[in-house]
């Protein structure tokens, strides 16, 4: 006898709240009826309740997501062929893109996971491969999703024996290079490492130093285990973070420490250690505790403020600020209010820029300051704190015929200007451009050539400063794109195509120059941007594309109540007379090249004022 | 409002007008019998229950007589280790190895007089029935016709794959 006919919906529902979701889904296939209900009641009940799943599975994926970003950096730079093995494509993973890890869509990676698991209830696998390397042991760990048994080419990996298993944490832990910074984004631009692995999850380690909030602030401050996702690199998809408190340094055996769970929060161990997961949303800003520090977007051509981006703040002490950007290809300064290093913090730029709508992941930068102390040991000038290397991983293979990987694809300059050993202000130049090659000599001489559309570029832009300080964040377009020329197109029937983005509208202008062959001078095109000495190459880059016409660096930005304006303005004047000076730079005879209708008008406390454009439109 | 020792016993009449008589103890593992008392104090009449004819009241009578002294549950309804379990102790497991209209009917009376824990044991002891079979099985079980065309059918089958071979 058939109960659906005979009991009221709401008795079915609680027949079926005690099925499994497996034999709900059995039994839509015993006849239309049953189907209509049990469809109904899954959709309408449990995948109601299934919602907090992806957030779950996120969390517990955070560790892994953020071993994935480990898996792309070590990868990319051993470049290991290490989906090689893998050409099949499965469950709708082309593993053909995984030759190269640079290949890699990661937000794809996240979108997949969360179909892959919630819709189609498949397993996923972390695949924390232990790779052989003749008889040694290299503890690499790579991730792969869906069932590796599924797929018979993978023969790359080796699952670890259960012993290999039990040491996996011992291995990984004692592997110098995981220490590294891994970071994704915890809840300040803080550096990772990898510092335990539990089952199903893995401890990354966040750096710095901070209350652990269950503890009373009198205590020395503790390790703090943030593990944060990475909404920068994940837009959406990751928007939410868990945070993990170590609680290694308080003797979790000690029977208080089973105080600590709570239904937002979870203990966790293993054989070497417990921790304290929180799950708890983390995005609240907290009125109290909140640090004032936006950050702004210049209008390109008028200077005006575009947009607005309100700081967040998610920890006592501490600020973390996020944005999502959109630059077009360029120039551009990135300007760090003055602040404060105290003693005790750290200032952690974080730059991560990398491109929409294409699968390339594209660099993190991390500049780290250290102490006041540190400043003073190099001269109060924050330059030689930083370091210039960036990661590129150009596009995927949808776009492979537009980039020409040529080393590193972007060159930072940063300066930092100390008007006391305390207040610093960092600015980075930015460098965006990607590699274009054009075959001109197709196209009649003064015809205008129309390039392909602007690349937009998307990063996120975190600062980390200590306590008491109030950095924000400026950023200025400082030069258009510019193709690089190639000299045989370059002055191709004595003339000269340049192609500039125009930020403001998002388009190239293509300016058509009578010249006169300078053979000299076209050797200094962009053949030869490599590694090298950042300022030479950024003045080379710069001075040449340099304008700013009406941008102003608004003075009140760098207004510090009783701190004395920091030099950026000064320093820029000091660029832009290096760019008018006549004199030659080097042996080359290399002299830049005035620009038309481009003139410093002056630099005030306020404003550093141009005029013009740097074309006739 | 009545103090619970003035009264012994309730009259419970059936929807066939059988009267029968139990313990009001008994009779208060019915949420619906027990806040009746409670607003009326006391009943001399007998209560009709007007869904459940006699076999089906004897039954939860008998029921309710087995487990009075059960400790009243606290009512939790989102309590998901409640739901998740099956399991059901041996005496019910007996008290429910009836024909499937009796137990449906059960079902309905213990909704009917608000008795949660029979509720519960009714719907375990179907979601059991149900449990790890397959269609073909549940279909035979329940006396249901497949009206699924052959297409159709192969076409269930295969969403469902993922979830037969556990």
């Amino acid at each position: 006898m058939d109960f659906l006919p005979v009991l009221p919906l709401e008795l079915c529902h609680q027949i079926l709240s005690h099925l499994a979701n497996e034999d709900l889904v059995i039994c839509t296939g015993v006849s239309r009826t049953w189907h209509h209900c049990f469809r109904q009641y899954c959709v309408s009940v449990r995948l109601r309740q299934l919602r907090p799943v992806p957030a779950m599975l996120e969390r517990q994926n955070i560790v892994e997501i953020n071993a994935f970003n480990y898996f792309c950096n070590e990868a990319y730079e051993r470049s290991l062929p290490v989906f090689e093995g893998l050409s099949k494509e499965d469950k709708g993973h082309d593993y053909s893109r995984f030759i190269r890890p640079k290949d890699y869509s990661i937000h794809r990676y996240c979108a997949d996971v969360d179909d892959y698991d919630i819709i189609r209830g498949q397993k996923r696998t972390l695949l924390v491969a232990i790779v052989k390397n003749g008889t040694s042991w290299a503890y690499d760990f790579y991730l792969l999703f869906g069932d590796p048994k599924a797929d018979e080419n993978i023969t790359y990996f080796e699952s670890p024996s259960p012993k290999e298993q039990l040491h996996l944490p011992t291995l990984l832990l004692s592997n110098p290079t995981l220490q590294r910074n891994m970071c994704t984004s915890c809840v300040y631009a803080s550096s990772f490492r990898l510092l335990d692995v539990l089952p199903k999850q893995s401890i990354a380690v966040c750096e710095r130093q901070v209350h652990c909030p269950y503890e009373d602030y009198s205590r020395p401050v503790s390790k703090c285990c943030c593990i944060g996702s990475s909404p920068f690199l994940f837009g959406v998809c990751l928007q939410r973070r868990c945070v993990i408190w170590s609680i290694l340094d308080i003797d979790t055996r000690q029977p208080r420490a089973a105080s600590f769970e709570s239904p937002g929060r979870q203990l966790v161990s293993n054989n070497f250690s417990r921790y304290l997961v929180e799950f708890g949303e983390r995005d609240q800003p907290n009125p109290e505790k909140h640090f004032p520090g936006d950050l702004y977007v210049c209008n390109w051509s008028n200077g005006g403020v575009e947009a607005h981006y309100q700081a967040t703040v998610h920890d006592e002490g501490s600020i973390r600020r996020e944005s999502l950007l959109c630059f077009t290809s360029g120039n551009y300064v990135i300007s760090a209010r003055p602040f404060i290093v105290g003693a005790l913090g750290k200032l952690v730029v974080d730059i991560r820029i990398f491109r929409v709508r294409s699968r390339t992941v594209l660099f993190y930068r991390r500049l780290e300051l250290g102490s006041a102390d540190e400043f003073n040991l190099v001269g109060g000038n924050l330059e030689s704190a930083f370091s210039c290397c960036f990661k590129v991983w150009p596009g995927g293979n949808e776009d492979n015929s537009g980039w020409k990987h040529r080393g590193p694809v972007s060159y930072v300059r940063q300066e930092a200007c100390s008007s006391s050993p305390v207040v610093e202000s960092c600015k980075l130049y930015l460098n965006l451009f990607r590699y274009y090659e054009e075959d001109l000599s197709l196209l009649p001489p003064g015809s205008l050539y129309t390039p392909p559309s602007p690349v937009i570029w998307t990063a996120d832009i975190v600062l980390t400063a200590p306590p008491g300080s109030s950095p924000e964040f400026h950023l200025f377009p400082s030069a258009y794109e510019r193709y690089p020329t190639r000299p045989t197109v370059s002055y191709h029937n004595m003339s000269k195509y340049t192609h500039f983005l125009e930020p403001s509208r998002r388009t190239f202008v293509s300016e058509y120059q009578h010249q006169d062959v300078d053979l000299i001078r076209s050797l200094q095109s962009y053949e030869y941007f490599g590694p090298g000495p950042t300022e030479s190459l950024f003045y080379q880059y710069s001075a040449y594309n340099f304008v700013c016409p009406n941008t102003r660096m608004q003075a009140n930005a760098w207004d510090v109540d009783g701190w004395p304006p920091v030099s950026l303005e000064v320093r820029l004047e000091k660029h832009w007379y290096d760019y008018t000076s006549p004199v030659p730079m080097d042996d080359s005879g290399y002299q830049p090249e005035e620009m038309p209708n481009r003139e410093l008008l002056g630099v005030d406390d306020n404003f550093i004022k141009f005029v013009d454009r740097i074309w006739p439109l | 409002m009545a103090t619970p020792s003035t009264q012994a016993t309730v009259k419970l009449q059936s929807n066939d007008n059988v009267v029968i008589e139990v313990e009001r103890a008994i009779a208060e593992r019915s949420v619906l019998i027990k806040n009746m008392l409670e607003d009326c104090g006391e009943v001399t009449d007998a209560i009709p229950i007007s869904n459940v004819n006699e076999s089906i009241l004897r039954k939860v009578i008998e029921w309710c007589e087995h487990h009075k002294n059960d400790p009243v549950a606290a009512e939790n309804e989102n309590d998901d280790s409640r739901k998740k379990t099956t399991d059901i102790d041996e005496w019910d497991q007996k008290f429910m190895n009836v024909d499937q209209e009796m137990l449906f009917e059960i079902i309905l009376a213990a909704n009917f007089l608000d008795i949660k824990p029979l509720l519960d044991t009714g719907c375990k002891t179907v979601a059991n029935m149900i449990k790890g079979k397959s269609p073909e099985e549940i279909r035979k079980l329940f006396n249901i016709q497949n009206d699924f065309t052959p297409e159709e059918e192969e076409q269930i089958r295969r969403e469902n794959e993922w979830a037969e071979d556990r």
